[in-house]
């Protein structure tokens, strides 16, 4: 368990505690064999589905009586039982539903939800159409949005976002397939800008971003931004200055940053990549001065920033022997002012020299 | 003793259903019936006696009664609420009659009432609530605590008030409050987030850095703003007239850090803004709020009664209606409704400080100024930012001295009909110079008004008036905005249904043994100061705070609404901590926020801690190695 | 504060004798694995026969599954994070011969029926798809000698889908970066010698940036220290051979803060409740920066490395 107070109990309270504890104990055991016999005995009907809510909503992590759940409610389909399932698999819905409320990170019941999704279309049933699976794929979106704004960093969340576009983009039909995957990605973009606009410091959605911006200039929407790859590369960079004088301490946007410039930026002309270096350097070097100036001390992602770039430079073909002097430096200050990393720190410099050395004998 | 379990005493104001919006009948006190107990339990001793259901009385009168004591709770006013009372149309014309007459044993404290209402038979008297002490709520306060420990806040329906507009070069800016605005906010320059980002934070932890500003302390705030976070004149006024709230330039930093801050942790806690506002008026609606609780706990009231003899030997109050009472404990006297007899126990050498406000009701409705889904909004002007009329007696031409605070509300904040607006400026700028300053900032308000709401009026932008920042982003230079907006002649006028001016004084409390007297309500817009006075009062009358609502008020929904189903797409109650209560409360889609019951101070901390920390913990469900 | 080595033994120990507590029933589908945590530890505290070896050894045995896998109780069905569970304590108590030939072959077959198409594990017939299970497979199918190929060429190729911008990996392809993905990607990368496939550098730099200043380790940007990530941390570094990347000194504490000086076990921070998943990773954690004369642990397997050096090395010859 995360985040239970300790408390240590007198031997009263724990008395007390004892006799709370043997009424819960015996219905849960008493609960437990009914399911456990009813399984054994292959009883898949609405009574023991009802049965099984009532153990899985004491204790949703037991994992097996998810899976008696699913047993019965395939074995009810199968069986082509006379139950309305578009009822019943919404019903299903219902339940995982109010239970994430209480577990919003509890993996089993975000699997049951993912399954009963997923077998939607399995229902003997008229009433499910293409429009019907759509519409249900519609409310996912929107029902992820509303949790992502409670907790924008349960990654839960974001694992059924990207499940959910994902299937959306399957529906559509094949020659569209390509097209909607386009839109779709747009969209999660768009999403990952709305997010970080409303929390700098949402790592997850600038991860996100790191997986959709390569998609995006592959195939880059009509009209957008991401047909001009350099244009889309200096309005990033825009953003990410505008992100590190908002906030110079928060780590997410100077890892995208690294990101961008160390894998991004070497598949542009290697021109393009010296002026983009120079001018983020630029930026990055004068932020880290009125750092200096105000809190009397260098920035540490300012200088961890410095050296990726002077990396970058010392690559694709800067003076080498300087920039090796400067990122010594750099390294230097590094163990000065965070010392916990400093076996890190102190690796960087055996390597800089090292690769120096060898290319220089 | 617990009074919330099934034996208690069943009491005649247990009506929930009369709270319904629609069913509201205005023109009946929502406590009626509370005030016009049966005759045979009129008591002929008490406890206590309170005079005045203003907030400080209503908190005082339910804390006593929920721990023990006897209560009887009078009010010569007919109404409840006495000086945070939200009135109707009609009070307030008896209201003023009474304050200038003088002659009201009720009405102290007051003066210079004026009232204007140009063309009655348009007003829809029943649709209005003026409310006399416009305050809202920090989000983090010790009033929300208490209203939700208490469960008073069952009677209350809430708001959200996130528009914060600070009169600048002639035109109204937002504030920002939050890393959010601040990243977003295309007009500012790069250096100048930076340093409002730093300043924020250091302000959420200021207390554990006093190295930081000790030196500063009894210095101005502005001064400490602008030499140690470099910022100037535009994020400054916001930060010490829209944030900390202050009235004057000269507050001191250590004063306006802990405003700051107030409004800060204030922030997100129930949502993306830091205040709330009731519905249908003010601290009026809370005062009611917690005289029914009072009533539920035990205590008598009575409207339309006053003191009008008092024998201190055998403590014997005599009132109006013939009754005698024999008071035990002590006399709480609110000093809007001092009566004669008890004039003697006043400390008359307190100094008085002087509020004025100005109401107005405006044919317009200002949605302009609210944020989606609100109903009210915030507005302040800084000191020197007006340009009052010239008269004969100040025939200078000058600035206002201190800011003019004022709070906009519209119709669906249920204090006026569809398609009007109603403005409460309020000045700590004395005498008729206060007043002047009142109407320029009405004068200027009108203007805007007009200037936003005209659709025809187009800003005629030539490239000078556009300057590029940082990131080369053009953005319009808002001094040229506020000249371009100095030429403006508005095509029509605005028209005023009402218009109501009056000054207050505020005065400390004085003390004597058998009598305390309560404070007029200060100049400060927030809640801030009701609960701690009420809370010193029952000190001194019991001897000890500690058992200051020190109730608990079981609720029986509170287990119903764990396991309830929400049909819709709500997920909103998603607490992921079995240990953890509380859970977060929902803006449903007219802009009310509903607070749950159990949600408290402390559950909204642990939040605060873990707003973006919270932890990855199912993790022990999968990792065995 | 000082490692309270005799409250954690009997902390374990009594563990199973809760039965009047309702968590200890509420918990009955994490039994192996809290089996496993707690064999593991006290093996790490040398003090391996405080369980009695039968009985631990018939607890296994009576969640065999006929699916081939282990339950994490009787009659729970299996899963693969059962199953690895039940392998690894057999393995370490040297039992794995009370399984039959046969036996083996099922368990073998269970494991590999749950492979996918593109290299992933389910984690059961149910379908969750997770780096976790990959792992768990690979892990369990190396102490039985049992790797092949196919099995672990999928694997390698799921996992370096797993990559993160940030030099992580997440639970699924597109996923976020988490310690403890890192550790079972890294791992299993580990175990089937492709750790070239890791950018070391940059998951060296995201993993010593777990470290707070006080001392604790979290498991992504933004989140509060966990003991447990003193173990998915430390352990993804050691494998990388980045272990003194981060500081040993301040973790050592924050360790110790966390423990229930007065109960035994330890908790996941200062202060909070104990239990036996946060007490196996503390301990694990200070194995492996050497304090506290414990038993040397695999960072790859979290188990005693005197047992994990007797496995048949990939690629077998």
């Amino acid at each position: 368990m995360h985040g239970v107070k300790r408390t240590h109990l007198s031997a009263q309270l724990r008395e007390q505690k004892r006799q709370q504890d043997s009424n819960k104990i015996a219905t849960y055991r008493r609960l437990n064999e009914q399911i456990l016999a009813l399984r054994e005995a292959h009883d898949y009907s609405l009574e023991s589905l009802a049965k099984n809510s009532q153990l899985l909503a004491l204790n949703p992590e037991y994992y097996s009586a998810w899976n008696y759940r699913r047993e019965i409610l395939l074995a009810l389909m199968a069986a082509l039982a006379d139950v309305d399932f578009v009822d019943l698999f919404n019903r299903e819905l219902h339940f995982t539903l109010l239970h994430l409320k209480r577990f919003p990170k509890c993996y089993w019941i975000w699997n049951h939800r993912v399954w009963v999704l997923q077998h939607f279309p399995d229902i003997p049933s008229m009433e499910i159409t293409p429009a019907l699976i759509a519409k249900v794929w519609q409310t996912e979106l929107a029902i992820v949005a509303k949790l992502l704004e409670q907790d924008s960093r349960n990654f839960h969340g974001w694992h059924y976002r990207r499940f959910v576009t994902g299937q959306m983009a399957a529906l559509a039909t094949d020659h569209e397939t390509g097209a909607a995957r386009v839109q779709l990605a747009n969209i999660e973009f768009e999403y990952t800008t709305q997010k970080i606009n409303a929390n700098l410091s949402n790592y997850s959605a600038w991860h996100q971003r790191s997986k959709l911006v390569p998609q995006l200039l592959l195939s880059p929407p009509p009209g957008s931004l991401f047909e001009r790859p350099s244009e889309f590369l200096t309005t990033e960079i825009a953003y990410l200055t505008n992100a590190m004088y908002t906030d110079a301490a928060d780590s997410s946007h100077w890892l995208y940053l690294h990101w961008l410039l160390c894998e991004l930026l070497p598949t542009m002309p290697e021109a393009e990549q010296m002026a983009t270096l120079v001018k983020v350097q630029g930026v990055v070097e004068e932020l880290n001065e009125l750092e200096v100036e105000d809190d009397g001390v260098d920035n540490k992602w300012c200088l961890v920033c410095m050296g990726w770039i002077k990396k970058e430079m010392y690559r694709i073909g800067g003076d080498k022997g300087k920039l090796v002097e400067e990122m010594l430096v750099l390294v230097a200050k590094l163990v000065e002012i965070d010392p916990m990393r400093k076996g890190r720190w102190e690796d960087l410099v055996g390597s800089i020299g090292v690769e120096h050395e060898i290319q220089h004998r | 003793m617990s009074y919330l379990t099934a034996e208690r005493r069943p009491s005649m104001v247990e009506r929930r259903a009369s709270m319904d919006p629609q069913s509201r009948p205005l023109f009946i006190p929502h406590l009626a019936g509370l005030e016009k107990p049966f005759a045979d339990t009129i008591p002929t001793e008490t406890d206590v006696l309170v005079i005045g259901t203003g907030l400080t009385e209503s908190i005082l009168a339910a804390s006593l009664a929920w721990s023990g004591s006897e209560v009887l709770h009078i009010d010569a006013n007919s109404y409840y609420g006495d000086t945070t009372a939200a009135l109707t149309i009609d009070q307030i014309k008896q209201w003023v009659q009474h304050v200038n007459s003088g002659a009201s044993a009720s009405h102290q404290n007051y003066r210079g009432a004026l009232l204007y209402i140009p063309r009655p038979s348009v007003l829809q008297l029943r649709e209005y609530l003026i409310d006399l002490t416009p305050k809202f709520l920090f989000a983090k306060s010790d009033l929300l605590d208490l209203l939700v420990k208490s469960r008073v806040f069952q009677y209350l329906e809430f708001q959200s008030l996130s528009s914060f507009h600070v009169f600048e070069n002639d035109c109204f800016e937002k504030m920002n409050n939050s890393k959010e605005s601040i990243f977003t906010d295309q007009s500012l320059t790069l250096a100048t987030k930076r340093h409002l980002m730093k300043f924020l934070k250091f302000v959420l932890e200021y207390p554990e850095t006093p190295e930081l500003w000790h030196d500063y302390a009894d210095k101005p705030l502005t001064q400490f703003i602008s030499e140690r976070y470099k910022l100037d004149g535009p994020q400054i006024n916001e930060i010490v007239f829209s944030i900390a709230l202050s009235t004057s330039t000269a507050i001191s930093t250590a004063e306006g850090l802990q405003r700051i801050r107030r409004s800060l942790t204030s922030y997100d806690i129930y949502g993306k803004f830091p205040v709330l506002v009731s519905k249908y008026g003010g601290p009026g609606e809370v005062s009611q709020g917690f005289c029914r609780s009072a009533a539920v706990a035990g205590a008598t009231y009575k409207l339309g009664n006053s003191m009008i003899a008092y024998d201190a030997e055998k403590k014997l109050a005599t009132f109006n209606d013939g009754s005698r009472v024999v008071v035990k404990e002590k006399i709480v006297c609110s000093q809007s409704q001092v009566p004669q007899n008890l004039l003697r126990f006043q400390d008359q050498k307190t100094e008085k400080v002087e509020i004025t406000r100005l109401i107005a009701i405006v044919e317009k409705d200002c949605a302009a100024w609210f944020a989606e889904n609100e109903h009210s909004a915030f507005v302040v002007f800084p000191p020197d930012s007006l340009q009052t009329a010239v008269s004969k007696s100040a025939p200078t031409p000058a600035t206002n001295k201190t800011a003019v605070q004022i709070i906009i509300q519209g119709a669906g904040a249920g204090v006026v009909p569809a398609g009007q607006c109603l403005w409460s400026l309020t000045t700590t700028t004395p005498g008729d110079a206060g007043r002047r300053e009142l109407e320029a900032a009405l004068m200027q308000m009108e203007k805007s008004l007009l200037r936003e709401s005209d659709e025809e009026y187009e800003l005629a932008v030539t490239p000078n008036d556009v300057i590029y920042n940082a990131q080369g982003t053009p953005i319009i230079n808002s001094l040229r905005v506020g000249d371009a907006f100095k030429g403006f002649a508005p095509r029509e006028k605005l028209t005023y249904l009402f218009k109501l001016m009056f000054s207050q004084l505020t005065a400390a409390s004085g003390v004597t043994s058998d009598v305390l007297f309560t404070e007029m309500p200060s100049a400060e817009i927030s809640y801030d100061g009701f609960v701690a006075e009420a809370r010193a009062l029952y000190e001194r009358i019991t001897g000890s705070s500690d058992d200051f609502f020190d109730v608990d008020f079981e609720d029986e929904d509170e287990e119903m609404a764990a396991v309830e189903e929400d049909e819709s797409m709500d997920v909103d109650e998603a607490d992921g901590k079995r240990s953890r209560r509380g859970s977060s409360a929902r803006s449903s889609r007219n802009g009310s926020v509903i607070v749950p019951v159990n949600m408290s101070m402390s559950s909204a901390k642990d939040r605060d801690d873990e707003a973006m920390r919270t932890q990855d913990d199912e993790f022990a469900a999968g990792m065995d190695l | 504060m000082s490692f309270a080595r005799e409250k954690h033994i009997a902390y374990i120990d009594a563990l199973n004798k809760k039965q009047d507590d309702y968590e200890y029933w509420l918990s009955e589908h994490l039994r192996m694995n809290g089996l496993y945590w707690g064999l593991t530890a006290l093996c790490l505290m040398k003090s391996p026969d405080t369980l009695p070896r039968d009985d631990v050894i018939a607890f296994i045995l009576s969640c065999r599954d006929p699916n081939g896998g282990f339950g994490a109780f009787p009659r729970h069905d299996g899963h693969l994070l059962s199953t690895l569970s039940a392998v690894q304590m057999l393995a370490t108590l040297d039992a794995l011969d009370v399984l039959a030939p046969s036996e083996v072959d099922s368990i073998v077959a269970f494991i590999m029926s749950l492979q996918l198409e593109n290299g992933a594990f389910q984690g059961d017939l149910f379908g969750e798809v997770d780096t976790r299970f990959v792992y768990t497979a690979i892990n369990a199918l190396s102490i039985l000698g049992r790797l092949t190929p196919t099995v672990v060429d999928g694997a390698v190729e799921f996992i370096s889908q797993c990559a993160n911008f940030d030099g992580g990996y997440g639970m699924v392809p597109g996923a976020e970066s988490h310690a403890a993905q890192v550790f079972t990607c890294v791992g299993t990368l580990a175990i089937t010698n492709r750790l070239d496939l890791v950018d070391q550098e940059l998951l060296g730099s995201w993993l010593s940036e777990r470290q707070l200043p006080n001392g604790g380790l979290n498991g992504r940007p933004e989140k509060l220290p966990d003991v447990c990530y003193s173990w998915w941390v430390l352990s993804s570094l050691a494998i990388i051979d980045k272990l003194h990347w981060i500081d040993h000194a301040k973790l050592y504490e924050f360790i110790l803060k966390s423990q229930d000086d007065k109960d035994g076990g330890i908790s996941d921070r200062p202060d909070n409740q104990a239990d036996v998943y946060h007490t196996v990773f503390g301990i694990a954690g200070l194995s492996l920066m050497g304090y506290e004369d414990l038993v040397e642990v695999d960072p790859v397997y979290c188990m005693p490395k005197s047992v994990t050096d007797g496995f048949k090395k990939w690629p077998y010859e």
